[in-house]
C-alpha cells in the first residue's frame, strides 16, 4: 500500500472568542534563558499593560507576529509602557535554539521557556500563536488565537484603551 | 493509502467565569475545540476507494475545564472521537474523561493526584506530554510530588501508570529526579549559571513468558549538566537503561545508552548552534509489546529542522527506534536594514 497521503485543505475556519475574562496568570514555573526559574503569576509590568505571546521557533505565523510587533515595539513602549513577554513552547528538541534564534531576529522581548507546555496547558492554549493581554492589575482582559497581518494594530488599540481606563469587551 | 481531499472545520472557543461575590469561590475556566473533516473521494487517484473512509465525516472534540482557588487547582479534559480523523491513531475511539487531576501548591511543595505531565531534563529517560494534533498523549495517572528542599535544590518523585487511549497501561512507572540550580541556590539571577541534575526511572511489568526470563523491572538513569555564561550555553546529558527486551528491539538482552548535547553562542545579530546525539537501544515503554507512539516513557530529541507547513511536515524526520547518531550545526545571521543585502 502506498502510504503517501496528499491532503488538500479546502477550508479551514477558525473562530475564537472569549467571554467574561477575569483570569489571573496561574502559578506555574517558567525558565528564563539563563536557566533561572520564575513564577508565571509574579510576572508584572509596574501597573502597565503586558502582552503574553505563546510562540515557538518552528511556528512561522508566531515569528511573523513577533517581527511585526518588533518593528513598532520601541514606539509602543514609549507611548504606552507596554511590555511583551514571549513564552516559547519549544521542547528539548529546540529549546537550545531559542536564544540564538531571538538574537538573530533582533528581538527585545522578555523571553521564557515553557519546555513541557505546562503554562500553555494551564491557560488552555490549543494552538500557537496565542496572545494574551494582561492589564495593570494582572487580570487577563483579552486573548486571541492565530495571526494575520494587521492583528498587531488591533492589539495596540486595545492597549491604548486599557491605558485610557476603558473596558475591553470582546 | 491513496490521495484524497477533505474539508476541514475547526471550532475553538474560550470561556471563563469568575465569581465576584464577597466570598471567594475560586475561578473556573475552560475551552472547547472541535475538528471535523468531511472527505471527498477523488476517483482518478483513488479508483478503488481504499483511502476513502466509510464514515465520510470524522470529528474529534475536546473540552478542558480548570478550577482554581488559592493553592488548589483541579481540572479535567473530556475527549470525543467520532471516529478519529484520518492519519491519527485509530485507538482514540469513543468518548470519555481520560484526564483529571487535583493539584496542591504551597511554597516549596507541589502535589498532584490524578493525571499529570512531567519531564526530567531533556526527557531522555522521562517525558509525558500531549500533542493533540499528532494524536500523542502519554499522560501519567498516579501521584507526583515536587519539593524544593531549599532554594536551588528541587526533588521530584512520581509513580503511576500511563495512558493508552482510554485505558491505562499494565506497567507501573516510578521515578525520581534531583536538580541543583546555582543561581537560585545563591539567590541571584546572574547571567552565569550552572544547573546539574540526575534522574532515575523504573518500570515494572509482570512477565509470564514460558521461554525467556524477561526482566520485570527495567531501570534507566541519567546525569545532566547545563552551563550558561553570557552568550554561551552548553548542555549535555548521558543516560543508561538496563536490558529491556521488547517488541521494538526484537527481544534482545542488551543495555541502552544515550547522549544528547548541544552548545550555542549568540551575540548581536549572530546565532550559532551545534548539536550532537547518540541513541542506542534506548526506546523505553511502559509495556514490552506496544506499537507506534503508544506508552512511550522517554523522549529522544531529534536533531532536525522542524517544519511549519504541510508538505515538508508530512515527510517529517523521525528518530530511529533502535538507535542512531547525528550531528547538526546551524548559523543564523540577520543583516541590518540598509546594508547591501539587508533590504530597506
Amino acid at each position: 500500500m502506498n502510504t503517501k497521503l496528499l491532503k488538500t485543505l479546502l477550508l479551514l475556519l477558525s473562530l475564537s472568542f472569549s467571554a467574561i475574562a477575569q483570569d489571573k496568570i496561574p502559578n506555574i514555573q517558567l525558565k528564563d534563558l539563563s536557566g533561572n526559574m520564575i513564577d508565571a503569576n509574579l510576572l508584572e509590568n509596574d501597573g502597565k499593560p503586558m502582552i503574553i505571546s505563546f510562540w515557538a521557533t518552528w511556528c512561522k505565523p508566531c515569528v511573523l507576529e513577533l517581527n511585526a510587533i518588533n518593528d513598532q515595539y520601541v514606539d509602543w513602549q514609549e507611548e504606552s509602557g507596554v511590555k511583551l513577554i514571549a513564552v516559547s513552547v519549544d521542547d528539548s528538541r529546540n529549546s537550545a535554539r531559542v536564544k540564538p534564534f531571538i538574537t538573530s531576529q533582533g528581538w527585545d522581548y522578555e523571553v521564557y521557556l515553557d519546555e513541557n507546555q505546562e503554562l500553555k496547558r494551564a491557560l488552555n492554549v490549543n494552538n500557537i500563536p496565542h496572545t494574551f493581554l494582561v492589564d495593570g492589575s494582572g487580570e487577563i482582559v483579552w486573548q486571541h488565537n492565530g495571526y494575520m497581518t494587521g492583528d498587531e494594530d488591533h492589539l495596540y488599540e486595545l492597549i491604548e484603551k486599557l491605558n485610557r481606563g476603558e473596558e475591553i469587551s470582546e | 493509502m491513496k490521495k484524497l481531499l477533505f474539508l476541514a472545520f475547526t471550532f475553538v472557543s474560550v470561556f471563563s467565569f469568575a465569581q465576584e461575590a464577597e466570598k471567594d469561590y475560586g475561578q473556573i475556566h475552560g475551552n472547547f475545540q472541535t475538528n471535523a473533516q468531511y472527505y471527498l473521494r477523488d476517483t482518478i487517484i483513488d479508483p478503488n476507494g481504499t483511502a476513502f473512509p466509510d464514515e465520510r465525516l470524522l470529528a474529534a472534540g475536546f473540552l478542558n475545564l480548570t478550577y482554581s482557588k488559592g493553592d488548589f487547582m483541579a481540572g479535567l479534559r473530556y475527549e470525543n472521537y467520532q471516529n478519529n480523523l484520518i492519519g491519527l491513531p485509530e485507538g482514540f475511539k469513543g468518548e470519555g474523561i481520560p484526564y483529571r487531576f487535583i493539584r496542591y501548591k504551597h511554597e516549596g511543595l507541589d502535589l498532584t493526584v490524578g493525571n499529570y505531565y512531567e519531564q526530567f531534563g531533556s526527557g531522555l529517560i522521562f517525558r509525558t506530554y500531549e500533542e493533540r494534533g499528532l494524536g500523542l498523549d502519554n499522560a501519567m495517572d498516579g501521584l507526583r510530588l515536587i519539593y524544593e528542599i531549599r532554594p536551588g535544590i528541587k526533588a521530584k518523585a512520581l509513580v503511576g501508570r500511563q495512558r493508552i487511549y482510554f485505558e491505562t497501561s499494565d506497567g507501573i512507572v516510578r521515578g525520581g529526579d534531583l536538580e541543583f540550580n546555582l543561581n537560585e541556590f545563591n539567590g541571584n539571577s546572574s547571567r552565569t549559571n550552572l544547573i546539574v541534575g540526575a534522574g532515575a526511572v523504573s518500570r515494572f511489568e509482570e512477565s509470564t513468558d514460558p521461554i525467556y526470563n524477561l526482566p520485570e523491572n527495567v531501570a534507566a538513569a541519567s546525569l545532566r549538566a547545563n552551563f550558561i555564561s553570557g552568550n554561551f550555553n552548553i548542555f549535555g546529558e548521558y543516560a543508561y537503561k538496563s536490558q529491556d527486551p521488547n517488541s521494538s528491539n526484537r527481544f534482545i538482552f542488551k543495555p541502552g545508552h544515550a547522549i544528547y548535547a548541544n552548545g550555542s553562542y549568540s551575540k548581536g545579530n549572530l546565532g550559532i548552534i551545534f548539536g550532537y546525539k547518540y541513541y542506542d537501544n534506548f526506546l523505553f515503554r511502559s509495556e514490552r509489546v506496544a506499537n507506534f507512539t503508544e506508552l512511550l516513557i522517554n523522549y529522544q530529541p531529534p536533531l532536525a529542522e522542524l517544519h511549519t507547513y504541510a508538505l515538508p511536515a508530512l515527510y517529517s524526520y523521525n528518530v530511529q527506534a533502535n538507535g542512531e547518531t547525528g550531528m547538526q550545526a546551524e548559523i543564523a545571521y540577520k543583516f541590518d536594514k540598509g546594508t547591501l543585502v539587508g533590504g530597506k
